[in-house]
C-alpha cells in the first residue's frame, strides 16, 4: 500500500512496526483481547447513535438505538474479519476491527483505544478508508492465530 | 442495480449536518472518504440538477465548519493527512480555511 509520503505518517508506521515486532505473541494477544473487551462511555454512546443515525439507516436499513449500537459494536469486536493497528500522534495505539457488510465495498468499523470504544460506523468505501490510513498496519493474520 | 449517486449525495449531506456531533477523528475521516467516493463517481456518472444543488449546499455547509474542524481535529490535518491528497480534494485542507474550496475550483478551471 502506498505510504502517502507524509514523513510523520511514515515515521509512525515504522515505529509501530518496530513496536509490534518487539511484542511477544502473548503480549500482542493480550492487547487485542483488551481492545476486544473495550466499552463505550455512556455519554459517547448516546451522542454517537444520534450523530450516525443516517449512516446506519443507509447501510443497515434502520437507525440504531444506543443499546443496539452497543450490541453491534460488541458483535463486531467478537466476530471481526480484519483488524488494524495504528500508532496515533499522541503515542497511543488504536485498534480498528472490521467486518464486511453485504453491499460490495462496504464495511462496519469499530475503533478502540485504551480499552474504550471511540467510534463505530459503516463505510461505503472500505478501500478508500484504507487508502487514507497509510499509517495503519493490518495485523489480521497474527491476531487470528492468537485470539481465535 | 448500482446505487444512485444522488443517494450518496443525500447521505453525505446528512453526514455534514451531523459533523458538530463528531468527537473522534475517525468519524471525520469517514466523512472525507465519503466525499472523495462521490467525487470519484462524478467523473463517470452525471448528477441530476437537484442532486447537484444538494451537493453544492452540503459542500458549502462543510466549508462553514472549517473552524470547528481546525480546532477540534487539529491532529487530523497536522499528522494524519496523507501527503498524496490532491488539492482538488479540498475538504482535506479545510484547516487552512473555507477558501480552499474556491482555490481548488480556480485551479481546476486553469488546467
Amino acid at each position: 500500500m502506498p505510504i502517502g509520503g507524509g514523513s510523520q505518517l511514515e515515521d509512525r508506521r515504522r515505529r509501530l512496526i518496530e513496536q509490534l515486532q518487539r511484542m511477544s505473541d502473548e503480549q500482542f494477544a493480550a492487547v487485542v483481547r483488551r481492545e476486544q473487551a473495550a466499552r463505550w462511555r455512556a455519554m459517547d454512546l448516546e451522542r454517537h447513535s444520534r450523530a450516525h443515525r443516517r449512516d446506519f439507516l443507509d447501510l443497515l436499513g434502520r437507525a440504531l438505538t444506543p443499546g443496539e449500537l452497543e450490541a453491534l459494536s460488541r458483535e463486531v469486536l467478537h466476530s471481526w474479519e480484519r483488524v488494524f493497528n495504528e500508532l496515533e500522534p499522541s503515542g497511543n495505539v488504536s485498534c480498528v476491527f472490521v467486518r464486511s457488510l453485504p453491499e460490495p465495498g462496504s464495511a462496519m468499523l469499530v475503533v478502540t483505544r485504551g480499552g474504550r470504544i471511540r467510534s463505530t460506523f459503516p463505510t461505503r468505501d472500505f478501500a478508500g478508508w484504507q487508502h487514507r490510513h497509510p499509517a495503519a498496519i493490518e495485523v489480521t493474520d497474527r491476531a487470528k492465530g492468537l485470539v481465535r | 442495480m448500482p446505487r444512485d449517486l444522488s443517494a450518496d449525495v443525500d447521505l453525505y449531506a446528512e453526514m455534514v449536518q451531523s459533523l458538530p456531533l463528531y468527537r473522534d477523528r475517525e468519524e471525520v475521516i469517514n466523512l472525507f472518504v465519503m466525499r472523495e467516493f462521490i467525487e470519484k463517481k462524478l467523473d463517470r456518472t452525471p448528477l441530476a440538477g437537484a442532486a447537484i444543488q444538494q451537493l453544492e449546499r452540503a459542500d458549502t455547509a462543510l466549508t462553514l465548519h472549517s473552524t470547528l474542524l481546525r480546532q477540534r481535529f487539529r491532529d487530523l490535518f497536522r499528522s494524519c493527512r496523507p501527503s498524496d491528497v490532491p488539492r482538488s480534494y479540498w475538504w482535506w485542507y479545510l484547516d487552512e480555511g473555507p477558501q480552499v474550496r474556491e482555490q481548488a475550483r480556480a485551479l481546476a478551471q486553469r488546467s
